[in-house]
């Protein structure tokens, strides 16, 4: 073979490699337009009855919390004040070594509780259960620092009451009719065992008494693109896995779970760097392992705010964190890969996630230095590199304003004109610089998780909004 | 493509504004006019009502529905008639036909609310619709029209299609009231098979008390699955043979003793307490804990009462939840 045949090879090879990652992109769109309409037909439906009937199943709300001294109070009276009928509050201090639970102690009027606690997913010893003397619904688990969110949660699900429980993180805004919203996915389909919610950028809205007061975007470039990113993510990555029952991840951020069903698969996994996706891959795989059915869902409704990184520190910290949690649960739950009675969970997703989200940043990198460096040796023409970069930039702006169109099909949740273009220009510039810089923090994250290397935790700075808000 | 893709967005942006102005000025328009309709004893034929130009009927149509779906008993009368002098019915019958499935789902909502027996066949058809929301409006429809007929019509159903929405099922029950639904459901419960009789448990609050604990009685003397047992006891709310219940707190699965433990602190007797002491040592937390909490609800036991009890146990998870349930209460 001349090497000439072996360049065009090559080339053919990235060429069809972005095409076909972007044609499952388009496909995926597709499936989560269909499924958007659809969840709009009936969820209009039941929100003109606002029905808030015995059938809605009671549920328990777990905030793990670390050192969230300065944020605690303003969100435990935020989750107090959500509009569900049946409801309990659980707060898990998860050894913090500052005065998180002496605020809520005197903030709630905490009293220490003879609770017959049991543990039925491991987790480090709890020192104490309190209950709230003003709250009947709130209770506090101080324990052990477990090192991992993911071992504070597990001590929520041994004292949570409720077959349902809802994971949210103490720095999320959730918006007062969230748990209605998230619930309902397990009101019309017995078989659903966990439902996501779409989490927004908080970064730019204003916020009062830890709830979304005004919708806006923030002046902070990183944050404006994290917008897009999270759209894109959540409006069609998932709406459309969800089309075929093939979510991967529910968000740490916020997601409802059967707990028994939780419970059977273990809990969650202390050792897991992404312990929210590990947790839905171990679901998958037991549910189809006991031929159970079973679905795992996901609602669009903006129904969580959060804090994006603004500083470019914290972003690399947090990107290369979630790709090497992506690579260890994908590595943890290899069996899922091509089995039989595997569904579009085996056949489709996990070979989408293994091949575009995990090597993706490997192969993205190459196909740049290859088409870059065989343009400056003369090996190809200039023309082609520049289809090459044209087609890149081309896609992923297209794939961004799809993620727009989505939105703008849907909620309307940026309410300014001014605000679309300004998504816009994101959903553009991102291209030039920052797509390339998440994907080599990404492979970093893959480097690192090859290595054995632990990823660090970055502190996070509070966008002025949310401080302000909190 | 992307430019071509971000107009529509404006596009959509734009429509959307101009739609939500125009809902604006219609409600402002309307809703008055509605309010003054659902309060009035009847509405006068003869009233000026506002000229409604064509692009306005769909809005005005919706409206309504809405505005009408708040409302009950007299008010309801007024507002059809209201309707019918705007002629909605043939227009919501047009929307039915409809391929648009919000379309549909707007017809079908308000030939329900119109009561318009003339549509019945073809909501009929729809209930087996394979769109669930489509299938439901429709099965919510015909009880609007017709309850008396509508009842025996979707009660099979609502054991076959699990996949209606639980809220809208219980919606449409609610709707038909338990005079109606009472004796059809149980009968359907007690002639359904395991997974259909679970079902169908979850709705018991839509039948009369009675009619209930007698269907529950017999599925627990007939039927041997654990499930159906357990969702026998959690729908039965009283009026059942103790023996059997006593019995069934020494069932080999778990659930089904918690549910026994929770119905005998809900509808036992002071001979039945002495069934749910040995729970209390039960290798299942969540049975111990429902038979605590049994036991502190129970109207024969005083606190003095239920520590003796505490005391008494050997058992260091019996003390231990006892405790908690007491706590719960403020007894500690």
């Amino acid at each position: 073979m001349s090497f000439h045949a072996i360049l065009l090879g090559i080339q053919w090879l990235f060429f069809g490699y972005f095409i076909l990652i972007y044609a499952v992109y388009a496909g995926l769109n597709v499936m989560a337009m269909i499924q958007i309409r659809r969840y709009l037909h009936i969820a209009s439906l039941t929100d003109a009855d606002n029905v808030f009937s015995t059938l809605d199943l009671p549920i328990s709300v777990i905030v793990p919390a670390y050192n969230e001294s300065s944020t605690i109070i303003t969100a435990t009276r935020a989750m107090l004040q959500l509009e569900y009928p049946d409801y309990e509050v659980l707060i898990v201090n998860d050894g913090s070594k500052d005065d998180t639970l002496e605020k809520l102690k005197k903030e709630f009027n905490l009293q220490l509780f003879p609770e017959a606690y049991r543990q039925r997913v491991p987790c480090k010893p709890v020192r104490g259960v309190y209950r709230s003397l003003r709250y009947p619904s709130l209770r506090v688990i101080d324990k052990e620092n477990g090192g991992s969110k993911a071992d504070a949660m597990n001590a929520g699900i041994n004292a949570c009451r409720y077959p349902l429980f809802c994971a949210v993180d103490a720095d999320s805004v959730l918006e007062l009719d969230s748990l209605r919203r998230a619930v309902r996915p397990f009101l019309e389909d017995p078989y659903v065992v966990a439902a996501g919610g779409t989490v927004r950028i908080a970064n730019g809205c204003k916020l009062r008494g830890g709830f979304l007061e005004k919708v806006g975007l923030s002046r902070n470039f990183l944050a404006r693109v994290q917008v897009v990113e999270y759209l894109r993510a959540f409006l069609f990555g998932r709406m459309g896995w969800d089309y075929l029952n093939a979510v991967l991840i529910v968000s740490g951020a916020f997601g409802v779970f059967d707990k028994e069903a939780v419970v059977r698969v273990g809990g969650y996994n202390a050792n897991a760097i992404g312990e929210d996706m590990e947790l839905i891959l171990r679901l998958h795989r037991l549910m189809r392992d006991e031929k159970r059915r079973y679905k795992i869902t996901f609602v669009p409704d903006p129904i969580c705010w959060t804090d994006a990184p603004e500083d470019l520190a914290t972003l690399k910290k947090q990107r290369v964190r979630w790709h090497h949690g992506l690579a260890q649960s994908l590595t943890l739950h290899k069996g899922l890969f091509f089995r039989r009675g595997g569904g579009a969970v085996s056949w489709l997703a996990m070979p989408f996630f293994y091949i575009f989200e995990l090597l993706g940043p490997a192969v993205e990198i190459v196909g740049y230095v290859f088409m870059t460096g065989a343009a400056i040796l003369g090996w190809i023409s200039w023309e082609v590199t520049a289809i090459f970069f044209c087609l890149a930039v081309g896609l992923g702006v297209l794939l961004s304003t799809s993620a727009l169109l989505l939105e703008e099909m849907s909620f309307h949740v940026y309410p300014r004109m001014l605000d679309l273009f300004r998504l816009f220009l994101a959903a553009i510039i991102e291209n030039f610089g920052y797509r390339q810089l998440t994907v080599f923090w990404r492979l970093q994250g893959l480097y690192g998780w090859l290595r054995g290397n632990k990823p660090e935790w970055g502190v996070m700075k509070r966008s002025a909004g949310m401080a302000g808000g909190q | 493509m992307a430019f071509m893709l971000f107009t529509i967005v404006l596009g959509l942006r734009v429509s959307h504004i101009l739609h939500k102005r125009h809902l604006q000025q219609l409600r402002a328009t309307w809703w008055p006019i509605f309010a003054e309709t659902a309060a009035s004893e009847q509405f006068a034929a003869d009233a000026a009502l506002p000229p409604v130009r064509f692009w306005q009927k769909h809005m005005l149509l919706r409206e309504w529905s809405r505005f009408r779906s708040l409302v009950m008993g007299q008010a309801t009368i007024s507002l059809n008639t209201l309707a019918a002098r705007l002629d909605m019915l043939s227009l919501a019958r047009r929307h039915m036909n409809r391929r648009s499935v919000a379309s549909r789902l707007l017809g079908l909502q308000v030939v329900g609310q119109l009561r318009d027996r003339d549509s019945w066949d073809a909501i009929n058809a729809t209930v087996l619709d394979p769109n669930i929301a489509l299938s439901v409006t429709a099965a919510t429809a015909l009880t609007d029209i017709d309850p008396d007929r509508a009842i025996p019509r979707v009660i099979p159903l609502i054991g076959k299609l699990v996949r209606w929405p639980r809220t809208q099922v219980g919606r449409i029950l609610n709707r038909a009231g338990p005079d109606i639904v009472s004796t059809r459901l149980c009968r359907e419960i007690a002639d359904a098979p395991p997974d259909a009789a679970i079902l169908l448990l979850q709705f018991a609050d839509s039948a009369f008390a009675g009619d209930i604990n007698t269907v529950a009685e017999k599925l627990l003397k007939s039927r041997q699955e654990p499930a159906v047992l357990s969702a026998a006891l959690k729908a039965a709310r009283g009026g059942i043979c103790p023996e059997r219940v006593v019995e069934l707190t020494r069932h080999d699965v778990w659930y089904v003793r918690m549910q026994a433990a929770t119905f005998l602190g809900r509808a036992g007797t002071f001979e039945d307490l002495a069934a749910l002491e040995p729970l209390l040592s039960d290798r299942e937390w969540w049975v111990r804990y429902r038979a605590a909490q049994a036991l502190v609800a129970s109207p024969f036991l005083g606190p003095n009462a239920l520590r003796r009890i505490a005391s008494r146990q050997g058992d260091q998870f019996a003390r231990d939840i006892l405790q908690q349930a007491l706590a719960e209460k403020g007894l500690a």
